[in-house]
């Protein structure tokens, strides 16, 4: 079955690399506040964003579908991960990374967690140019561009969504199928940007600037 | 024999309405819809278990189960692969259905009764009348009994405004455009919203009543959550927020003789050919999407509704002739995304307040049209949505992207690190603006069928979509306008996200009239069968948002069926 719930990944390799991936696009930082002096926000990795990554990335394509890409044991994920890897490999190669290599922060991941923060969001950006060999990614990826270069933009967009939304509060539940998560606390990432959660209304009513007559309806 | 008059594929924006004006007509009508039923008692758990069968009564509606459904929680509602309102089947323990995308972007439609209007933001401006008057088949006068019979029935209002509104008309006072209070768009300027959300009820500001007994009476209680799903009003056809689940549905209902059947999808139209009738349609194919059964139905005549996607996939599985159109001619109004920044104490003098809160009110409840260029509307949503809506760009990293010396924003392209966290740090002082261009039919772009990929119901679409060159100028255009008023408004900083091409969330023209269908909707070379959804559209309508359009056509197209098949003397 597809979307079972429960089944996120264990492989390290994988998490590092979504961890890695996720700190570069929200990392945590500090918030002057007027009168306390600054408070430390956290980043998507606090959040455990990258399990959201990776869980959707893993039930994002019907059974039928995967069948006919040859790809039904295969791990959109760990995909995702190899073609961020080779993005890696190519800005490396070409000698542009703006810093060291740092094996130790993610000693399970790939070239990709090794790259420092700016470094990685470079290599999307080789990606998404698509200077990279197309002919050796893994299923889907190869040889297709158009996904290649899609799915730079939802690795963004995911982590966004999910850093900023009720998902980080599911808590315990959070990798449950859907029907099966429950908030458990007022999500961080609402209180980060103060936002008041699902409403029931507001009185922030200023009057109408113009108004519609209506003809009868019937003819 | 045919156990009903009319089979009609899929129960959103176009379905609903023929359905409840055939019913009216005194035709038996079974609406098949591919996705789940939210907020009727024969499904009380719809995303888990197969529920009923149909429904056909309105006792069958529970606005206790609808609230309980639509929970306002941004990820549980939107979220395209696992949320309520997604392409997908009910069972959300499955994935969505696939659609192969031959372009950077968002394929955004819902199944489920209802269809994308349960999370529509519920605009509902009528064409620009250029867009219409010697382009299309039909002229703008011959649609506007239609539009006003919509606008009665749903109905149309403009919105009430509150502070992110204030904000946009501001600006575009300043920016030198005048208030335009019409429905008949004849040249540039600002106006509320036309839209299809009932007006906030009289209590709206009398602190006597809690929230939650507002949202329990009739009218919207300003509580901003129209694209996460509207749950507020006293009953299900008393929601606020009048998506066709809520409107056109209970009306369809009530007539006595509708009959609706999620879970359904329509795998194939059955034609047959004889002399007298020529080529026409006679049924469906339906595979329940719990069971996987088959099942085939038949109709004296079939309307498909199922959205401009759907529409010409399914005629090009079922095999139908031919024709150069089918699919072809995709419209998506070249969206893109522009927002602006304020501080504090710009905002006090205009606003009167410290913050703009774009989670209140209507979530697109201001807008300025502009006929030959297109429209901006201001948005405004819950954080989940408005931080992901900065990352889908054309130019890839804001770093990659330093704004010249004349441009007008300061940032172009998406955002990421510190300068994403500030962005939204400032959410509550954001107002966004979202562009919708004029866009020009090409017969290259449009839906195709996957040559190998096939899912449960058949070849999978391939959605393929470049702008032309006019739509890009004209996007242009829109940008620096949306930059300006913006600016004029006060912004601090301004953000240009440069959305790629393919945002769809107005899909429209992908089975022509004129060149599909003929002027009454019904197809060119399969009698009996007509279309009601956005894929008829000429073209992208002058940029304004489509469905109250399809709504006044498929009322227009109900009376054309009527009057050729059951009653000559109408
Ligand atoms: C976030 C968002 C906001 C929007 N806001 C606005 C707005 O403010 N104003 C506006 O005018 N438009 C808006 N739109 C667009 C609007 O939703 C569409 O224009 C409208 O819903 C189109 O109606 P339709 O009948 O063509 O398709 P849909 O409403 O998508 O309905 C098609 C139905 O057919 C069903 N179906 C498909 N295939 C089959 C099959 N084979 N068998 C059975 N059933 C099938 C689907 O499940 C669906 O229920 C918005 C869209 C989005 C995503
Ligand atoms: S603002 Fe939107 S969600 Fe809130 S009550 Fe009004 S229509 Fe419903």
């Amino acid at each position: 079955m597809e979307a079972s719930g429960r089944s996120v990944t264990l492989n390290p390799y994988i998490i590092s690399t979504f961890r890695s991936l996720v700190e570069a696009i929200i990392p945590p930082h500090l918030k002057q506040k007027d009168y306390i002096g600054t408070v430390h926000v956290a980043g998507a990795q606090e959040l455990h964003v990258y399990e959201y990554v990776i869980w959707i990335l893993d039930h994002s394509i019907a059974f039928p579908v995967k069948e006919q890409f040859n790809f039904v044991n295969g791990s959109m994920s760990k995909s995702t991960a190899e073609l961020l890897d080779a993005g890696a490999a190519r800005l490396i190669q070409k000698g542009q990374i703006f810093y060291p290599l740092n094996g130790t922060a993610y000693p399970s991941g790939g070239l990709f967690s090794a790259l420092s923060p700016i470094d990685r969001l470079r290599a999307i950006t080789i990606i998404e140019r698509l200077d990279i060999n197309l002919e050796y990614l893994s299923i889907p990826y190869k040889n297709n561009p158009v996904l290649v270069r899609n799915m730079m933009d939802v690795l963004n967009e995911l982590p966004m969504f999910c850093h900023y939304s009720e998902w980080p509060a599911y808590g315990k539940t959070r990798l449950l199928s859907p029907e099966y998560r429950r908030v458990e606390y007022f999500p961080p990432g609402w209180f980060q940007v103060q936002y008041p959660g699902p409403s029931f209304g507001y009185r922030d009513f200023r009057g109408f600037l113009a108004i519609i007559q209506h003809r009868k309806v019937d003819q | 024999m045919s156990n009903q008059d009319v089979i009609v594929i899929g129960a959103g924006g176009g379905g609903a309405v023929i359905a409840k004006e055939l019913g009216e007509l005194g035709l038996t009508v079974l609406v098949l819809e591919a996705g789940p039923w939210y907020g009727n008692k024969k499904w009380p758990n719809p995303n888990l278990q197969p529920g009923g069968v149909s429904s056909s009564t309105k006792d069958d509606l529970d606005v206790t189960l609808y609230k309980q459904l639509l929970n306002k929680f941004e990820m549980n509602m939107n979220d395209l692969v696992s949320g309520r309102f997604r392409w997908g089947p009910a069972d959300r323990n499955r994935s969505q259905w696939f659609r192969h995308a031959n372009q950077k972007g968002v394929i955004w439609q819902c199944s489920g009764v209802g269809g994308t209007t349960q999370t529509y933001t519920a605009n509902c401006p009528r064409a620009f009348p250029a867009a219409i008057d010697k382009v299309w088949p039909l002229s703008y006068r011959e649609l506007v009994p239609y539009y006003e019979k919509v606008e009665a029935t749903l109905p149309v209002n403009f919105a009430a405004t509150t502070a992110k509104e204030e904000l946009f008309y501001y600006g575009a006072k300043k920016a030198g455009w005048n208030l335009i209070p019409t429905l008949d768009v004849k040249g540039p300027g600002y106006r509320p919203q036309p839209n299809a959300i009932l007006p906030p009820n009289e209590n709206i500001t009398n602190l006597n009543i809690t929230d939650e007994q507002l949202s329990w009476m009739e009218g919207c209680t300003l509580a901003g959550h129209c694209i996460n799903g509207c749950p507020h009003g006293p009953s299900i056809d008393k929601i606020a927020k009048r998506s066709t689940n809520v409107s056109y549905v209970p009306l369809a209902l009530n007539t006595g003789n509708v009959c609706i059947r999620p879970n359904a999808f329509v795998i194939e139209i059955i034609t047959e050919n004889n002399p007298s009738k020529g080529l026409h349609a006679i049924g469906v194919n339906i595979r329940d999407t719990w069971t996987g059964e088959q099942e085939e139905l038949r109709a004296e005549i079939i309307v498909m509704a199922a959205g401009s996607i759907e529409s010409p996939r399914l005629w090009l599985n079922s095999g139908l002739p031919d024709n150069p159109w089918v699919g072809k001619g995709l419209v998506n109004h070249y969206m893109d995304w522009v927002s602006g920044i304020f501080d504090e104490k710009d905002l006090i003098p205009i606003l009167g307040t410290s913050d703009i809160n774009p989670y209140v009110g209507n979530t697109c409840a201001a807008r300025f049209d502009y006929p030959g260029l297109g429209t901006l509307q201001s948005v405004g949503m819950s954080p989940g949505l408005t931080a992901s809506f900065y990352e889908l760009s054309q130019s890839g990293y804001s770093f990659l992207n330093k704004p010249e010396i004349n441009d007008p924003w300061d940032i172009k392209g998406r955002l990421y690190g510190y300068e994403l966290k500030e962005s939204m740090d400032s959410y509550r002082k954001t107002l966004n603006i979202l562009v919708s261009t004029d866009d020009e039919v090409d017969q290259r772009n449009g839906i195709t069928l996957d040559p190998l990929l096939r899912d449960e119901n058949g070849f999978v679409p391939v959605v393929s979509y470049q702008p032309t060159k006019q739509s890009r100028r004209k996007r242009g255009q829109l940008v620096n306008l949306a930059a300006d008023l913006l600016r004029k408004a006060g912004a601090r900083k301004v953000i240009w996200t440069n959305w790629p091409a393919g945002m769809m969330i107005h899909i429209e023209s992908t089975m022509r009239i004129g060149f599909v269908v003929d002027q009454d909707c019904e197809s060119f070379q399969v009698k009996r069968l007509y279309i009601a959804d956005n894929s008829v559209h000429f073209n992208s309508l002058g940029g304004v948002n489509p469905t109250l359009t399809t709504q006044a056509l498929a009322t227009r197209t109900a009376e054309k069926l009527f009057k050729k098949y059951f009653n000559r003397m109408l």
